[in-house]
């Protein structure tokens, strides 16, 4: 009888879901998925995450537009820029920008030179609160002679000048009564509950947002351009299997990032098409010489490096279509890149094996590991376990490589908050090595951040370097690009032939998409920098 | 002159006693138990063989966390103990049971009649057998990485009874030695937890009052509080590693043996022979010791049996989560969240773990049941 | 009665102030910290350290943990530090997700395993009894994250590529609501809500559910021993009405302690099945909490659900005495 029941009330749901089954003709949507959440939905609160800034430079355009062309950035005037001209001024120290006259606010206010000047007094005010402060620190100040002309003075002449003049605009009018800080600005309404009250000038206006379940977004009817897809869906799938079984079954049409263990799958498949970043992230391992005395000999380092088959594991993992062995920390998408290449190191065991033995390593004691004075050759690898990396896939197996030419590798996962306090903010650097990644910069900028000075946060092994002490300096002073990038590769040179870290491989994390989807622009500057000008066929 | 016979009769007797103590299953075989006393025989024999003959096997594929080999030869040193514990146990009780029948002998012989019980406890051995014998039962190491691109995601097949992960590893291989680490949590966990949980649970009881009042306060806490968010919270505090995991789970995990104890020895505390042992002068903590603990170990070994599945169980979520054992080290957890990500084409990397992971649990549980209805009466049904 | 709750209100506080203070000291010593989430190499690490000044990090802890406590005490649930939004907002979307997610399982458990219990008991011994027993042994035994994998797997993946399958039994695999939920009418938002309970539901729920019935198995069973269902046995009244109205109000009665019970369990379920259904709930939201160190949210977290957790007790308590006059309140 109780089965009557259970049965009847089974029914009732289910009659009650088929309802729902008989879907309404979907209005025309396309539907993201992305692995995380959004933050705060304001330009200058962003955080370091991907999906943080695509959104901000997607709702909140800045003067110029910037395109990844021929590897490098190039900077233009189009319908995603606020401004339509830009001139430098005679000894270049100077940029003005004339706004275009058809740039409003989606709120029908029109977008002027106070409006600049607001934002990058705002970003000054913030403080830590805006934590990239490369964006103001050399710019003197902005000034706004016309509304629609604005004068940004620099302190001197140097390569981002573009760059640093062209960061996202807010709008003054909205916030102008605020605090300066981001906890009150996130009092702000239409920032707590963000919908079409919330101001932007870019192609597409926030109709709601579900945190942690999707972000719906609706074509900006006061944006100069055209929008093609008036709908769009983020949806929010932390668990990236589940993502893709949504982009098989339909649901979603776009899906950022691939890991890594599912490309082989979706390379297969027809309906889908894989659209790589660019190999712009790479892995290393850092040999910590301080707390593991054979890392500081160069040539050990090199014969490290020679026993790990990085293409080996590539093709094992069946990425090799998305990632390329590393020989230094300049990426192979860069302009200069093809020209100065230089070859990654090679898988030669044997090799290896003999520098370790002309160096006193021998496995005399026949444990299958390597000795030397009685001590073996053992040391703790840490990494960070987490899905959707490479790095933490190739652990496993660098243990492995390592394992062959009798070196005991002990593996340390720590959860990432903790590898970084380890790695990164603990300047006493209590680890043998790390196996870590970083994101090189679009410029070579990097160079300097991970590898000058010595003492540098992110220089984690401490590495010293005469002709980076010239070099540096040199790249820092220059005032065009192309002369900053020669510095930069000459130095990322240096960096491959000394070894510091053992690099392994430059990757771009993968998008997939339906082939429904048409018309992308997908490189390792943006997923959906010209959103607004994707198709959907039906 | 005429007492050599008996002297030498009371040596042989007293070196067969001797013997009867010393190899598990002796005795059941002089009592004419003969299934019993081969399986007890037989399950030691098998254990030391093991620890004799495969221990350069074991250790050798547990180089990449040392720590790992250590708890598994404990685990062996413990079951080798049990075995004997239990054979001399039951060998006794058996004898006491002709004439008037012990509690414990009651019970056996209720548990024996429970088929479903004893199906729980043939499956139990069998796990643990299994794991014993792991390194002959298969031929792969594993941990040991090969030629990933021709080895990558193999199905199930003969050569590998449930396929292959992403390095190429063999899963069945990999799901019996990852049986060696989670049962091992599962047991020294349990082991911690229940010694906890005992002590506290019996002195709270006991003594009442204000040290009642504080101890079981300090219960509701632990126990009104989402059991994973604070494991989770307490293993960020630390760094995930096999004895941490082990150590957390077994000193949060005690409050609801604490909670059951307590209610037995509020019961037990006005008995007869208690206010008896009062009224001697015995201290307090010979009471709990010699009489309160010796009557509440039936549902602690209820509890026990219960906890050690539920145990293998929250193990298998924190990996899930990225909290337990690092993953170079097999457990089931762990080997489930390696082959989450290509679960769509590699569906048996998730699914053969997960069912030891069931099958494993039924286990415990059948046993624990089948313990419960034998150990009180009032649940027989 | 209201001094009652009041009492058992009162007494819950230290019991909360206890679990939060321990979360707090552990949370805080653990390594780690929040600014790793604007980490970038064109950061400046003096502004990383600007950050954790001005978020009081750089305080001892006894300072951190007093001020903490006055903030709580005038209801200020802090700011997050990973989210930027006050954690107030944060929870306001995420505890109705959590509820009306253990609320249906909770549902879902014992409107089952009632059932279930119910048929064992009047047929003891019986081969359906043996079946469901062993079979609810084997759900009892899942891992909730591993159940909630397979039926992705098979209920929201497999049987998407089979023609013959019925629509309305394939899944979404993740989500709260379809994208295009607010152009459905009335009735299609509440089968769409269906549709997307269905497997995280059961994920979580199933092996309580089958816990549940090996409860109201034996309960029922003493209670048919009991002398006054032989009695109306004996007068005649038909067996369906002896076990519906005689036995079953009486049976229920152990079953309601089980709510208080569960309630932290479904809890603990909810932070592994909310992330493998991508359910934006309370759980997924501590988790990610304690990855970032986002330590406001951590704590207003854990107060929200040791809350939860001691008011569905005392509702357990309040029903248990409702149902069973025997039981007063002192």
């Amino acid at each position: 009888m109780s089965f009557k029941l259970v049965g009847l009330s089974l029914a009732t749901a289910l009659a009650v879901t088929s309802v729902a089954c008989e879907r309404q003709a979907p209005a025309r949507q396309l539907i993201i998925g992305e692995p995380s959440d959004v933050g705060l939905i304001f330009p200058l609160a962003h955080r370091n995450y991907d999906l943080d800034s695509e959104l901000r430079r997607l709702l909140y355009p800045g003067l110029n537009s910037a395109r990844w062309e021929n590897g490098r950035v190039e900077y233009s005037v189009d319908d995603m820029s606020l401004a339509r001209a830009w001139e430098f001024d005679a000894d270049s120290t100077a940029i003005t920008y004339v706004l275009r006259s058809d740039a409003v606010w989606s709120d029908g206010e029109a977008i002027d030179g106070q409006d600049v000047v607001f934002t990058y007094n705002l970003m000054r005010r913030l403080g830590s609160d805006f934590p990239y402060g490369d964006y103001y620190r050399a710019i003197d100040s902005v000034v706004a002679r016309e509304p629609r002309r604005v004068t940004f003075f620099f302190s001197r002449r140097y390569p981002q000048m573009l760059e640093h003049s062209g960061y996202s605009i807010v709008p003054e009018h909205v916030y102008r009564d605020y605090e300066p800080t981001i906890e009150a600005l996130a009092r702000h309404p239409a920032l707590r509950e963000p919908g079409d009250s919330l101001v932007v000038s870019g192609p597409y206006l926030v109709t709601e947002w579900l945190p942690g379940e999707r972000l719906a977004l609706r074509a900006n009817p006061r944006f100069a351009g055209e929008v093609k897809i008036e709908n769009v869906v983020i949806r929010f799938v932390p668990e990236a299997t589940t993502r893709v079984v949504e982009l098989e079954n339909g649901s979603l049409d776009v899906v950022n990032p691939v890991p890594p263990e599912l490309l082989p799958r979706l390379a297969e498949a027809q309906r889908f098409r894989l659209a790589s970043r660019g190999a712009r992230f790479y892995d290393f391992i850092a040999w910590n010489g301080a707390r593991f005395e054979p890392f500081a000999d160069p040539v050990i380092r090199r014969a490290l490096s020679l026993a790990i088959d990085r293409q080996g594991i590539l093709d094992g993992l069946q990425v090799a279509d998305f990632a390329v062995p590393a020989a230094g920390p300049w990426p192979p998408i860069f302009a200069q890149a093809a020209a100065e290449s230089l070859e990654p190191d090679p898988y030669l065991p044997d090799t290896a094996r003999a520098i370790f033995a002309s160096r006193g390593w021998r496995d005399t004691d026949d444990d299958g590991i390597l000795d030397r004075n009685g001590r073996p050759f053992r040391f703790t690898l840490v990494t960070s376990p987490g899905s959707g990396l490479l790095r933490s896939s190739a652990a496993e197996i660098i243990q492995a490589h390592l394992a062959r030419v009798g070196i005991d590798v002990e593996l340390r996962l720590l959860e990432r908050s903790a590898l970084n306090d380890l790695v990164y903010f603990d300047r006493t650097r209590q680890f043998q090595a790390a196996l870590v990644g970083w994101s090189s910069s679009l410029d070579g900028t990097h160079v300097r951040d991970q590898f000058w000075p010595p003492d540098a946060q992110y220089n984690v092994t401490g590495y010293i370097s005469a002709a980076l002490d010239t070099l540096i300096p040199q790249a820092l002073a220059s005032t065009t690009r192309d002369q900053a990038a020669r510095y930069w590769s000459e130095a990322a040179k240096v960096i491959a032939t000394d070894r510091p870290l053992a690099f392994l491989w430059f990757y771009g994390e993968a998008v997939a998409l339906t082939n429904r989807v048409r018309n992308t622009k997908i490189d390792t500057y943006s997923v959906y920098q010209n959103l607004h000008q994707w198709t959907l066929q039906p | 002159m005429n007492d050599m016979p008996e002297r030498s009769g009371e040596i042989r007797h007293r070196a067969l006693r001797l013997l009867m103590a010393l190899i598990p299953g002796l005795a059941h075989l002089r009592q004419g138990h003969t299934h019993a006393g081969l399986s007890l025989l037989g399950l030691a024999l098998s254990m030391i063989t093991v620890s004799i003959f495969a221990n350069e096997r074991i250790q050798a594929t547990f180089t990449a966390g040392r720590l790992d080999y250590w708890v598994a030869l404990l685990t062996l040193a413990v079951t080798l103990g049990l075995t004997w514990v239990v054979s001399g146990v039951s060998s006794r009780h058996r004898l006491d049971a002709r004439v008037g029948g012990s509690q414990w002998a009651i019970a056996w012989l209720g548990f024996k009649q429970n088929r479903v019980a004893m199906l729980g406890l043939y499956l139990m051995i069998a796990l643990y057998l299994a794991t014993l014998l792991g390194p002959f039962l298969t031929g792969y190491e594993p941990s040991v990485i090969g030629d990933i691109a021709a080895t990558r995601h193999l199905p199930p097949s003969v050569e590998h009874l449930m396929g292959t992960d992403k390095f190429g590893r063999d899963v069945f291989t990999r799901v019996l030695y990852g049986a060696r680490i989670s049962l091992s949590i599962g047991f020294i966990a349990v082991t911690i937890s229940i010694t906890l949980g005992t002590a506290i649970g019996a002195v709270s009881g006991y003594f009442g009052g204000a040290v009642d009042t504080v101890l079981m306060r300090l219960v509701d806490t632990l126990i009104s509080f989402p059991r994973l968010v604070l494991l989770i919270t307490v293993i960020a505090l630390f760094e995930p590693s096999l004895l941490i995991v082990i150590v957390v789970l077994g000193f949060t995990l005690w409050p609801s043996t604490a909670r059951i104890v307590r209610g037995e020895v509020l019961s037990l505390r006005e008995r007869e022979f208690i206010l008896a042992a009062r009224a001697l002068g015995l201290n307090s903590p010979r009471i709990i010791l010699r009489h309160i603990v010796p009557n509440v170990l039936g549902p602690v070994i209820v509890a026990a049996t219960l906890g050690l599945g539920n145990i293998i169980l929250i193990e298998a979520g924190l990996s899930y989560l990225g909290f337990s054992v690092p993953l170079p080290t097999p457990t089931w957890g762990n080997i489930i969240n390696d082959g989450r990500e290509a679960m769509l084409q590699a569906w048996w990397v998730t699914t053969f773990p997960g069912l030891a992971i069931v099958i494993t649990v039924v286990a415990f549980n059948l046993v624990g049941d089948g313990l419960r209805d034998a150990l009180d009466p009032r649940l027989r049904t | 009665m209201t001094s009652y709750v009041a009492r058992r209100l009162l007494q819950a506080v230290p019991l909360l102030f206890g679990v939060l203070t321990l979360v707090f000291i552990f949370m805080h010593v653990a390594p780690g910290d929040p600014t790793a989430l604007y980490m970038r190499p064109d950061v400046d690490p003096a502004v990383l350290e600007q950050m954790r000044r001005n978020w009081g990090l750089d305080q001892p802890l006894y300072i951190q943990y007093f001020r903490w406590i006055a903030s709580f005490l005038t209801g200020d649930f802090g700011f997050s530090l990973t989210q930027n939004r006050p954690v107030s907002d944060i929870l306001l979307e995420r505890v109705p997700n959590t509820l009306i997610l253990s609320g249906t399982s909770l549902l879902l458990i014992f409107a089952i395993g009632i059932a279930i219990g119910i048929v064992q008991a009047v047929r003891q011994y019986s081969t359906m009894d043996n079946v469901l027993t062993v079979g609810a042994l084997f759900i009892y035994s899942m891992p909730s994250f591993w159940l909630g994998l397979m039926l992705i797997l098979i209920f929201a993946y497999k049987v998407h590529q089979l023609d013959w399958w019925p629509e309305f039994l394939k899944f979404p695999a993740s989500g709260v609501t379809s994208t295009n939920y607010d152009l459905f009418g009335a009735g299609q938002k509440l089968g769409d809500r269906i549709r997307h309970l269905v497997l995280p539901s059961i994920a979580l729920g199933v092996s309580s559910a089958a816990s549940v019935a090996r409860y109201m198995r034996s309960s029922m069973l003493e209670v048919i021993r009991q002398d006054y269902i032989r009695t109306a046995r004996a007068k005649g009244v038909p067996e369906r009405s002896v076990i519906l109205k005689h036995a079953l109000k009486n049976a229920l009665l152990p079953i309601i302690t089980l709510l208080g019970l569960y309630l932290p369990f479904l809890f603990s379920g909810a932070v592994l099945v909310e992330y493998v259904f991508s359910w934006p709930g309370m759980g997924r939201t501590i988790v990610d909490a304690i990855y970032q160190r986002d330590y406001p949210t951590v704590m207003a977290t854990s107060f929200i659900f040791a809350a939860l957790v001691v008011v569905a007790n005392l509702i357990a308590d309040i029903l248990y005495a409702l149902v069973d006059p025997r039981i007063r309140y002192e």
